[in-house]
């Protein structure tokens, strides 16, 4: 797996700490991370709830900033771009999957798809092929019509990660993508994300506190109280 | 952006209830605007009518300058001359949109019934001038209007209000004579026969007013071919202002000093109950719009508070703040349109009905009955919409901005 030493640094994290003010306390999420990501890896972030993985996804989604350290996207180093530079800069490179699924519920699945191509702005029939095109490699051709509650679990977060590729990101954050599925339906979301990883080189960062889903990734980070304790990367 | 539009459009869909009370609020709003609006400017029109037509204000009226305030005390000095009331009537008829030019010529002295004699208040007017000037085109009278008229065969036939026939009971066809100091000072008394009788629909006045012929007048007041005014009849009540104008430069510009007056200018009561309506207008068009705005900003607010999460979504995968703005207000914009359309259809429906049930009431100021219509104005009604839907779209600014205020993480870990 020399894929992994080899490829260039698609994010930076140096001395990252987050620091969350609660009233006269404050609680440090992050302690000093320092991390590398590199590009076309399938990478988990694990341990024990309340370890700051949420916190370390928000702020490589770029949609939370450190309160100290440094964050750059390639050679793009974040710190001092405004809410629409980050904001641009997410429709363009990063893709995301919730926990909850996150689904706009009066969009059907395929409207869901395509929302992520129509805030960047373009044609609505060039979007729809793309969206339709998306659903197709998760599988959900047959339900591009129905509501996201007419879905399962499962659908829903198929439809979801199909809605994180259809910017084709070079990054998709997924913070407990499979904390709501059961074990079956967790497997077959890490499947599907790892096959999309393998198929498309995008970058994937997960997190989870299940150890069961970590068996297939190329790497695995371990954090406890805001720092890293191990980062494995597997053979 | 057309997403954007689908999105506001379903996210209206989202809380059909609270979207549909919403609606109604500035449905019902705009309805009640525009019908009241749609029934003053029927009252409005009929007060025209009736200032113009049935009081014979006619359009315009020709007077020297300073009658109004002084012809009182030195009749003589602004009374126009014969030659004046001809060359300036010549000079007006030969102007567009001038339908009649009739001179006219006030007086005042005591009706005696050979017992008794009382004070009255007279016009003298041409006969056929009081017919045409009675006539109009767009009259709507539940009751058909008795109209005051004059024999231009017998000039000495005066047409006297009920009240005064009544006090000196002088009935129809009855012999009375009319005292006048001339224009010199001096008595001249004539006889007159009763003709009709009319009601001015004034109690003040009903028991004073008569018409003259113009003939009549004159040879009271001993003031061959004058008049103190000329009232100009337009064949276009919306030309006035503009004619005024015109003719008055053109007037002054010939050397004569005179002004002329609106009809509106002229019409107390026209005044008064515009101003009335138009203030009580203004007061339920200022609490609509805030009725309006109140529960605009309200949904919307809850709409933020629920969509949350939703708004965390969006501006993670790429919607800028400005996005989230235009998002909230175009919901509220198509809620206020859908809303005004709506109370269009309303207003259009109830006025069908209103218009179609033959309504009628007796207004203040009134003796007849007159029907209770409804006019539809456009001028207010697109002005409503307009500023509603602007007003409207506006009053979701402040929670939509909240909303893209939010700071993102928060917002998706709402619930
Ligand atoms: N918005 C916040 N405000 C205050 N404290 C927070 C906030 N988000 C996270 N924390 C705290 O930071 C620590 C890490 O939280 P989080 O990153 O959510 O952990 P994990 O995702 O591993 O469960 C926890 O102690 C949590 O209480
Ligand atoms: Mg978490």
């Amino acid at each position: 797996m020399n894929k992994i030493i080899t490829a260039p640094a698609l994010l930076k994290l140096r001395n990252v700490r987050r620091r969350f003010r609660l009233g006269e306390t404050s609680i440090d999420a992050l302690n000093s991370i320092s991390l590398d990501i590199h590009a076309g890896e399938f990478l988990a972030v694990w341990g024990p709830s309340g370890s700051g993985k949420s916190t370390l996804m928000n702020i490589v989604g770029l949609i939370d900033a450190p309160t100290a350290g440094e964050v750059c996207f390639g050679e793009q180093a974040t710190g001092g771009m405004d809410d629409d530079a980050l904001t641009d800069f997410r429709a363009r490179h990063i893709g995301f999957v919730f926990q909850n699924f996150n689904l706009v519920p009066v969009l059907s699945a395929l409207e869901n798809v395509m929302l992520p191509l129509q805030i960047r702005g373009g044609a609505e029939h060039k979007a729809r092929e793309l969206a339709a095109a998306a659903l197709r490699d998760v599988g959900l051709e047959r339900f591009k019509d129905s509501l996201p509650d007419k879905l399962s679990g499962g659908q829903r977060q198929r439809v979801a990660i199909a809605r994180a590729l259809v910017v084709e990101p070079k990054l998709v954050i997924a913070d407990e993508p499979t904390a709501n599925l059961d074990s079956e339906n967790s497997r077959m979301v890490v499947d599907l994300m790892r096959e999309m990883n393998r198929a498309r080189q995008v970058t994937f960062v997960f997190t989870t506190h299940d150890p069961r889903l970590l068996d297939h990734v190329d790497r695995k980070i371990l954090l406890r109280d805001g720092s890293i304790e191990s980062d494995e990367v597997m053979a | 952006m057309k997403n954007i539009f689908k999105l506001a459009l379903r996210g209206l869909l989202r809380n059909r209830r609270r979207s549909l009370v919403t609606l109604l609020a500035i449905a019902l709003g705009f309805s009640a605007i525009a019908l009241f609006a749609g029934y003053t400017h029927n009252v409005y029109g009929g007060l025209a009518r009736q200032s113009i037509h049935d009081e014979m204000i006619g359009h315009l009226t020709v007077s020297k300058r300073g009658m109004r305030t002084e012809g009182k005390l030195d009749p003589e000095r602004y009374l126009l001359t014969q030659a004046e009331v001809d060359a300036i009537s010549q000079l007006l008829r030969d102007e567009p949109h001038v339908k009649l030019v009739a001179p006219r010529l006030a007086l005042s002295g005591l009706l005696s019934n050979g017992r008794a004699s009382t004070i009255f208040i007279a016009e003298g007017v041409e006969p056929r001038a009081m017919a045409l000037l009675q006539q109009s085109e767009a009259d709507n009278a539940v009751v058909p209007k008795i109209k005051k008229q004059l024999d231009p065969a017998r000039p000495e036939v005066v047409e006297l209000s009920e009240g005064l026939a009544d006090m000196l009971h002088l009935a129809s066809g009855g012999q009375g004579a009319m005292l006048v100091n001339s224009l010199s000072g001096q008595a001249n008394a004539l006889d007159v026969t009763v003709g009709h009788t009319f009601n001015t629909g004034n109690a003040r006045s009903n028991d004073k007013f008569a018409f003259l012929t113009l003939d009549l007048t004159r040879t009271l007041l001993d003031a061959e071919g004058r008049a103190d005014r000329l009232t100009v009849l337009l064949d276009d009540v919306s030309q006035t202002k503009m004619l005024r104008d015109h003719l008055l430069t053109n007037l002054n510009g010939a050397g004569y000093a005179v002004e002329i007056q609106t009809w509106q200018e002229l019409s107390d009561f026209y005044n008064q109950v515009h101003g009335m309506f138009d203030m009580i207008f203004g007061f339920i068009a200022s609490i609509v719009l805030t009725v309006v705005v109140m529960s605009v900003a309200n949904s919307m607010g809850m709409t933020v508070v629920e969509r949350t999460r939703e708004i965390g979504t969006l501006r993670a995968i790429g919607l800028k703040r400005s996005g989230v703005v235009r998002l909230f207000t175009t919901e509220s914009m198509l809620l206020t349109l859908i809303g005004c359309l709506l109370g269009l259809l309303i207003t259009l429906t109830v006025r069908w009905g209103i218009n179609l049930a033959n309504i009628s009431y007796i207004p203040p100021n009134s003796v007849a009955p007159v029907p209770l219509l409804v006019d539809m104005d456009i001028g207010r009604v697109s002005f409503t919409f307009i500023l509603m839907s602007v007003v409207g779209t506006l009053a979701a600014y402040m929670p939509a901005r909240r909303a893209a205020r939010k700071d993102i993480i928060d917002a998706l870990g709402h619930v």
